[in-house]
């Protein structure tokens, strides 16, 4: 056994220092890439990862997206007919065991979660202009909101979030792919292509479609991060 | 050369988060791991890159493990029912260890289940601990290799005339009791009352060690052994 630990530190520690020195020896700009020769004439995007993420590469995105929709639907449809563990008190995830969680870490969940989604917010708005997207934010949206879930009643939050029909504005967003590639194939030749204006680089409204599609798959992942982590949350310790 | 740095010590929160024993500092390690990956991808030019390491693998990735070991956050409970230890009906339990392992499992954030140990064979894998004034593995069945001693409280063996070894809880309830007079009994050998806990659970072994010696140092587990044993 201590063997086997011995071998196995050795190993990582190899794979660290050739790691290491892969990195360190490596010349990142050798690539050609058309991309990369005028970027800002066929898309305004100033960020180059959402131009090609958003536009030139969407037919991956795309599978991106529906993945993580199956994912998030194939856990709420297995978990869903489980019973709710009864063991602890749902709204109780950081301390099951006292019966009312502190007024401090109360104030401090509600203040993680606004600051989690003003951030969030602004990763998702500015995807197109500097660092960030729409998958970004929606994960960071979707942590707070558990964050705030472990010092709230979890009930009450479900019961907000469906009075908002955010599920169905959830399963809408998958409807929208086809819509938007059909868009791009009727004013364009190609499917998917761009079809919002493209403005002048560096504004907000610019980098043609991205502004809509890194919303639409913030609130994606939102959603999808949350239908996850509260189905986890409601059936721990039950299968 | 900065990202280098950061590949060093994330190198190193790799490999202590190997060797941790303790799941929950692992969790922590982990956090600790895409946090500092997420700078590394700054300072190598890719800050879209660093943002998804530090939302998913400091936030999202660690509230999923943390949920994920809550299944392990049940404790399934075996007692051999013992006077002053833990004794009582099924759902208003007392007794020294009773309260002792209730208390150090709240702060463990664990909830137990607790069932008296009757069959012969103890199955594993619905029993993480057992408890009820064990002082002697000889006369369970059960693999010795399998389960982890931590010993609670030391105390004495007793042979009484039928030549049975009794330790001292059982014999003081007896006494007490008036079943058998005192003179009948004699003293062998000092031994110790253990918890025996399955071994796919060492780090709960390693936290009640932990556990028990700050109590022991605060003084408060005299005090239970005074209220509950006397």
């Amino acid at each position: 056994m201590k063997f086997m630990s011995l071998l196995v530190l050795i190993l990582l520690l190899l794979f660290g220092v050739v790691v290491f020195f892969y990195i360190s020896n490596s010349d990142f700009e050798r690539f050609d890439n058309p991309y990369l020769e005028n970027p800002l004439e066929s898309n305004t995007s100033m960020n180059l990862i959402s131009a090609i993420y958003l536009d030139y590469r969407f037919y991956d995105t795309i599978f991106e997206v529906i993945v993580f929709f199956v994912a998030a639907f194939g856990v709420n449809m297995v978990l869903e007919k489980l019973p709710d563990s009864k063991k602890t008190k749902p709204s109780k995830l950081i301390s099951i065991n006292s019966e009312e969680v502190d007024l401090r870490m109360e104030i401090a969940g509600s203040f993680i979660f606004t600051l989690s989604l003003i951030f969030s917010i602004y990763i998702v708005f500015s995807g197109h202009i500097g660092p960030g997207g729409g998958f970004v934010g929606g994960v960071v949206a979707g942590t707070g909101l558990l964050v705030l879930s472990g010092t709230k009643d979890l009930k009450r939050i479900e019961e907000n979030l469906n009075s908002m029909h955010i599920h169905k504005i959830e399963q809408s967003i998958m409807f929208f792919i086809p819509i938007s590639g059909t868009i791009g194939l009727l004013l364009s030749n190609a499917g998917f292509s761009n079809f919002l204006p493209q403005m002048t680089p560096g504004t907000f409204f610019s980098g043609g479609n991205a502004l809509l599609f890194n919303f639409l798959i913030g609130f994606k992942v939102f959603s999808g991060t949350w239908t996850i982590l509260y189905n986890f949350v409601r059936h721990r310790g039950v299968i | 050369m900065f990202s280098a740095i950061f590949w060093f010590f994330a190198l190193i929160v790799s490999i202590t988060l190997l060797i941790e024993k303790n799941l929950k500092t692992s969790i922590l390690y982990f956090g600790l791991f895409g946090t500092i990956t997420s700078g590394a991808y700054l300072f190598m030019g890719a800050p879209d890159v660093s943002f998804a390491s530090l939302a998913l693998g400091a936030g999202f990735t660690t509230f999923v493990f943390l949920i994920a070991i809550k299944k392990t956050g049940m404790v399934r409970v075996k007692y051999v029912p013992a006077p002053y230890m833990i004794f009582g009906k099924k759902e208003e339990l007392t007794g020294f260890e009773y309260e002792l392992l209730k208390s150090f499992l709240i702060e463990q954030n664990l909830e137990a289940e607790y069932y008296v140990l009757d069959s012969q064979l103890i199955n594993r894998k619905q029993t993480d601990i057992i408890i009820g004034g064990i002082f002697s593995t000889e006369e369970m069945r059960i693999d010795e290799r399998k389960w982890l001693k931590v010993e609670i409280l030391e105390t004495k063996i007793y042979r009484d005339t039928r030549s049975r070894e009794i330790d001292l809880v059982r014999m003081k309830k007896e006494i007490l009791g008036g079943e058998t007079p005192a003179e009948e009994f004699e003293f062998i050998r000092e031994a110790q009352y253990q918890f025996l806990i399955e071994h796919h659970r060492p780090e709960l072994a390693e936290d009640l060690r932990q556990y028990l010696k700050e109590l022991k140092n605060s003084g408060e587990f005299q005090e239970m052994v005074r209220r509950y044993i006397g």
